[in-house]
């Protein structure tokens, strides 16, 4: 392999190294020469380009971000959470991977986390539970906290189905179950009812 | 969060270890630090423990075991949103443990809380749809370590402030209540409040 020259070439694999390393390891733990070692340049390079590593580690998620909500749409879900594969970040380990350990460092900070892909389920939700045209500071809690139900799930998923020794079939059974919870949580619904496999109906 | 066996090297070098792990995954822990935050001699992580990953598998075990006696009163109460949400230490180490690819051969264990949950829903709604109980115990899992992850950055996310942050809580502790009243359960601290629209 050849060392990355030139300036596109060099911003480009130093992103692509920060985006592989905060999939790792918590932020704080990533350092400048780790950062220019994995992408085959100079350490120089890191502060030339980028001002220094925090910079280049917003980068880094920022473009984690953008190709998962990208490749949100090309699945044809529309970026909506409230769509039939609500859990669908786990399909992207990297990126669910780089959100934890940066949410749980505090250092998610100004970052965009998955901007794109909560503005679409944001708008979805409000048009469904008629707010207007902005959503209500309600829906955006519950949008909020379906967000973060969403994380959590997909971070715990392994654990908690192995730790109940569920087969392929029960966690199938248990996810289809959650997915009502979720779309309880989006649309104010009782989510023990949910919990029963019960689908209330919505007033339009 | 400390062990019950303070004052002896080995008990340092378990508090030590619960300490790193809030901060990071296993895979970067070495026994070197573990032995230099519990102000030990580095020999005595192999003389108590045999090697860093068992050291770390022991401490893993003793935080869920005081998880259970402490916030579970003995696995007879759900573990509160107050005690997940406010104790750092609990969800950073648990986050980090589903995170580090490390896991599978550090952790052999089948999960106390698990275990505990699970008893504790049959033993509160003895006839109850087996489905039902696992996507409630599921869903409580998601939701208290969810939230305080995964919570407080997701405020800005939908146009929100971290002032707001206390709505949310309360909506996350009022979609627990309802989670753990259907299947029977009441967490500390809870007023059993519906959760409705």
């Amino acid at each position: 392999m050849t060392a990355p020259r030139g300036s596109d070439q060099v911003r480009a694999a130093l992103i692509e190294a920060a985006s592989t390393l905060l999939g790792e390891k918590p932020p704080q733990r990533i350092t400048g020469r780790e950062l220019a070692e994995r992408a085959g340049v100079n350490y120089g390079l890191v502060h030339h380009y980028f001002g220094g590593k925090r910079a280049l580690l917003s980068e880094g998620l920022a473009r984690l971000a953008a190709s998962y909500s990208a490749g949100e749409r090309a699945d044809g879900t529309s970026g909506d959470w409230t769509s039939s594969q609500p859990f669908s970040i786990r399909n992207r380990p990297d990126y669910l991977q780089a959100v934890a350990f940066a949410s749980i460092a505090g250092e998610m900070g100004e970052v965009s986390t998955i901007h794109p892909v909560v503005e679409a389920s944001l708008a979805n939700v409000a048009d469904r539970r008629g707010d207007g045209h902005e959503p209500t500071d309600g829906t955006r809690v519950d949008v909020a906290v379906a967000t973060m139900f969403q994380l959590g799930w997909c971070l715990f998923a392994d654990r908690v189905t192995g730790g109940m020794d569920l087969d392929a079939n029960q966690r199938d059974e248990v996810e289809a179950r959650l997915r009502l919870v979720l779309r309880a949580v989006l649309l104010g619904l009782d989510v023990g009812e949910a919990a029963r496999g019960i689908r209330e109906p919505v007033d339009a | 969060m400390t062990t019950s066996t303070r004052g002896t090297a080995r008990g340092a070098l378990l508090d030590a270890a619960l300490r790193l792990l809030a901060d990071r995954p296993p895979s970067a822990i070495s026994g070197r630090e573990i032995a230099e935050e519990a102000e030990v001699n580095y020999g005595l992580v192999h003389y108590h423990f045999g090697s860093k990953d068992h050291l770390l598998h022991e401490a893993w075990r003793h935080h869920l075991d005081w998880l259970v006696d402490t916030e579970m009163d003995g696995g007879t109460r759900p573990v509160s949103v107050r005690a997940t949400a406010e104790d750092r230490t609990l969800w950073a180490i648990a986050g980090h443990m589903a995170l580090d690819p490390l896991e599978a051969t550090v952790a052999g264990d089948r999960g106390r809380v698990l275990d505990a949950y699970r008893d504790l829903v049959a033993a509160s709604d003895p006839d109850g749809d087996p489905v039902h109980h696992r996507t409630v115990i599921a869903a409580l899992f998601a939701l208290e370590l969810g939230w305080p992850i995964f919570g407080p950055s997701n405020m800005t996310t939908v146009g929100l402030s971290s002032t707001d942050l206390p709505v949310a809580r309360a909506r996350v502790e009022s979609l627990v209540a309802t989670l753990e009243g259907s299947v029977g359960l009441h967490s500390e601290g809870t007023t059993g409040s519906n959760d409705g629209p």
